[in-house]
């Protein structure tokens, strides 16, 4: 008898052909949920299987794979061989010191079990009666009997967090800012099987040297969602900025700055084979956020396309999951960003493509984006 | 990077090289002072003798040290020592420490009449004002000697007077952190009940400080459990901390005089030096050299910070980079606005340093010369 964990996954069912990639790419995201804890992945027919893990470590092992995209539900079980007397008596010592009704569920993975499941649905049920017989009903019990021979017995079946397991849908440049949206836009998108990466734009010595470490802290949030790691890429905006201010009409300031910045991510993704940008952009939400101002931002794009998972949710939404996900209280600490020194008063709402090619004729943008790509600074999780 | 010019010391200072000598010691005499062998009793009485020394250097010897983990806990200490009965009230100062200022809020929510003294522009207690706020039911009032902040000294003797007149029974505590090695104290002289002092202020290690109590004062201990301190503050004694603050108090308390007189050349240097360069500065709080606060009004304190950062020297700010409003309680209490607040930095010496003030000054006037050009905006 020993402890075990069994995973079940959910879309990947649907997936056909490529069924098997979608199998290997989950285990392996599994793997790195629980490899700290030394806990082995196993895959057995229509399901996974963590092992070797010591009881003290179960509680922060159930939390880690909850953290893992892909998986359905998986419950805490007990392995025994798939023979009747096994099953009865660890079924029976499951509900030893329980009160109240219950109900036991089969699951016959393994045809070749010789009853069927309704059979030992109701034979097992008749045992535990017949060893507590003041026994009323309110429990479940599920007996799993699968093809490699055991049976697992358990009571709780926990939910995933669903979707696509991590790195089944490319490879994304999130934007991550500091604030309570870009968190989450990355955690939807690594839901739906997008491998992260991300990168930061900064305004040092404009900016706080405190919110630097509060984005190295939401992407250590971020990264059992995301298969253990991620790389993000600081970039300095300031002399950017600091040049824009000087040379240009200041309420064009934040356009030609998201301009820039999605130049630089753009050429990140080149250079890091990533396939799109992701942004926790919401319509409406600020001025740099109207239908006007995306469009004018994306118009600096050649050909990388820009996700923005957020885009229709209302900021209520995005608090909810910035809760569950643990991203919120991190997010709103004071420390900004993007430096509010070179703040404009009246930023454009409605940025005119040609008004604002015309302010970057005034200034050596190439020349400034590519000092900050060349002075990047890359951190490892 | 170049060498540091570290000058944030009111956040802590740099150690004194001999403590190595006094952990050596202790590392070999490392028995607790509660067992009875003679090794043991060797200990002790080493503590116990710096105990009767640190008095002595406050000026203290009516009264009794009891070690703590610092100053932050010598003042909760302090406060939770008193007794208010029937709407007797507290009266802290706006610009005191989180340590004491924190304590008394919680205290205030816990039901404990709360009364604020107003500082003045200058940074200190008002004390022509005190009968506005220091009445007959005050049972304890609290104002540190010097501000963590900008450096002012408030007028203790004074304010214990005061009190007592008011209320015989009255206790004062003083939160002497930044004043105690650096201007001259005397507890006898000052009139006060309780005094907090701070080793790692003071060239010691942190995680030691010590409250001082006037004999006949009751002092309630939090932390309980074997005796130690006359049952007043239980756990085995830092015995490393308590010889350390020993011998930096020793040291600092008679070297004082140069101490002083050199800090404020530092401070006088670089004012000189702004002076002169035609920036537009304004100082907050004229008291303790040791302390220049001091505000460019339209930039930003934190982005002045990590532009001298950038050329090895080390400030402090009173308040985050933020969009939001600027937090700084003592500014506000002096009358500072949101954008002289976000232009504050905080500039504080040590004695033991040598500093190249025309290197700082100069470093300093470029920094902000060239940030206010930089958010001027549009030539």
């Amino acid at each position: 008898m020993k402890k075990v964990i069994i995973i079940r996954y959910g879309e990947i069912h649907l997936k056909g052909k490529n069924r098997g990639f979608f199998e290997d790419l989950l285990k392996n995201n599994i793997k790195n949920a629980v490899v700290d804890f030394g806990a082995t992945v196993s895959r057995i027919p229509g399901r996974y299987l963590v092992d070797n893990f010591a009881d003290r470590d179960e509680e922060r092992l159930v939390s880690a794979i909850g953290k893992v995209a892909g998986i359905f539900s998986y419950s805490v079980a007990t392995e025994v061989a798939s023979d009747y007397d096994e099953i009865k008596a660890e079924a029976i010592r499951q509900v030893q010191d329980k009160e109240g009704s219950f109900k036991v569920f089969v699951n016959r993975g393994d045809k070749h079990f010789p009853l069927n499941s309704m059979e030992l649905a109701r034979e097992i049920g008749g045992d535990i009666l017949d060893a507590n017989s003041d026994f009323n009903p309110k429990h479940k019990l599920n007996i799993d009997v699968r093809e490699n021979g055991k049976t697992y017995i358990f009571s709780e079946v926990i939910y995933g967090m669903g979707g696509m397991p991590v790195g089944s849908s490319g490879k994304g440049m999130l934007l991550l800012s500091g604030g309570i949206d870009s968190p989450v836009a990355g955690y939807m998108m690594a839901k739906r099987g997008t491998k992260l990466v991300a990168v930061h734009y900064h305004s040092y010595p404009y900016t706080s040297a405190l919110a630097r470490e509060k984005v190295e802290k939401l992407a250590e949030l971020l990264l059992p969602y995301n298969g253990g790691n991620l790389t993000i890429y600081m970039v300095n905006m300031a002399k950017y900025q600091e040049t824009i201010h000087a040379n240009c009409n200041d309420s064009y300031m934040i356009t030609l700055l998201r301009r820039g910045m999605f130049r630089i991510a753009e050429r990140l993704c080149k250079d890091h084979d990533a396939d799109m940008l992701i942004t926790g952009e919401n319509l409406g939400q600020v001025a740099s956020q109207t239908i006007e101002s995306m469009t004018v931002v994306e118009n600096v794009l050649n050909s990388t396309p820009v996700l923005r998972p957020l885009v229709a949710f209302d900021k209520t939404d995005i608090i909810t999951v910035a809760k569950k996900i643990g991203t919120f209280e991190t997010s709103i600490q004071p420390y900004e960003d993007c430096c509010t020194v070179f703040l404009p008063d009246n930023p454009v709402t409605k940025p005119k493509l040609s008004s604002v090619e015309r302010e970057e004729q005034k200034f050596d943008w190439q020349g400034l984006l590519n000092d900050a790509y060349n002075s990047i600074e890359v951190v490892r999780f | 990077m170049e060498k540091i010019v570290y000058l944030d010391n009111a956040a802590t200072t740099k150690p004194f090289g001999e403590l190595a000598e006094i952990y050596a010691d202790c590392s070999q005499n490392y028995y607790n002072p509660s067992a009875v062998y003679g090794g043991a009793i060797d200990v002790r009485k080493k503590f116990e003798s710096a105990r009767k020394n640190i008095a002595k250097f406050l000026g203290g010897e009516t009264g009794n040290i009891i070690f703590t983990s610092g100053a932050t806990e010598a003042n909760n200490l302090a406060l939770s020592s008193v007794k208010f009965r029937g709407g007797q009230n507290l009266v802290v100062s706006l610009g005191e420490h989180p340590a004491v200022y924190q304590k008394a809020k919680t205290m205030q929510n816990a039901g404990t009449n709360v009364t604020y003294l107003p500082i003045s522009a200058d940074g200190a207690v008002d004390t022509t004002r005190l009968a506005e706020y220091i009445t007959k039911d005050t049972a304890m009032v609290s104002v540190m000697h010097v501000s963590n902040e900008t450096g002012a000294i408030n007028d203790i003797k004074t304010i214990a007077k005061f009190a007592k007149k008011v209320n015989p029974q009255v206790i004062i505590h003083a939160d002497g952190t930044q004043a105690f090695g650096k201007i001259a104290v005397d507890l006898y002289d000052l009139g006060v009940d309780m005094y907090t002092i701070s080793a790692h202020k003071i060239y010691g290690p942190k995680g030691v400080g010590a409250l001082w109590v006037r004999s006949g004062v009751r002092v309630v201990p939090t932390a309980i459990g074997g005796g130690q301190e006359n049952g007043l503050r239980s756990g085995t004694e830092n015995v490393f901390g308590i010889l350390s603050l020993e011998y930096c108090a020793k040291r600092v308390v008679q070297e004082l005089p140069q101490n002083l007189e050199k800090v404020a050349a530092y401070r006088k240097d670089i004012l000189s030096a702004l002076d002169a360069s035609g920036v537009e500065y304004k100082v907050n709080g004229n008291g303790s050299p040791y302390i220049l606060n001091i505000t460019f009004e339209g930039l930003r304190g934190e982005v002045l910070l990590h532009t001298l950062e950038a050329d090895g020297i080390y400030i402090s700010t009173g308040s985050a980079c933020s969009s939001k409003k600027p937090d700084n309680r003592t500014l506000r209490a002096m009358g500072l606005s949101d954008s002289q607040i976000m232009g504050t930095v905080r500039i504080s010496f040590s004695a033991y340093d040598n500093i190249d003030t025309k290197f700082v000054s100069q470093k300093l006037i470029d920094a902000v010369l060239d940030l206010r050009k930089k958010i001027s905006g549009r030539k």
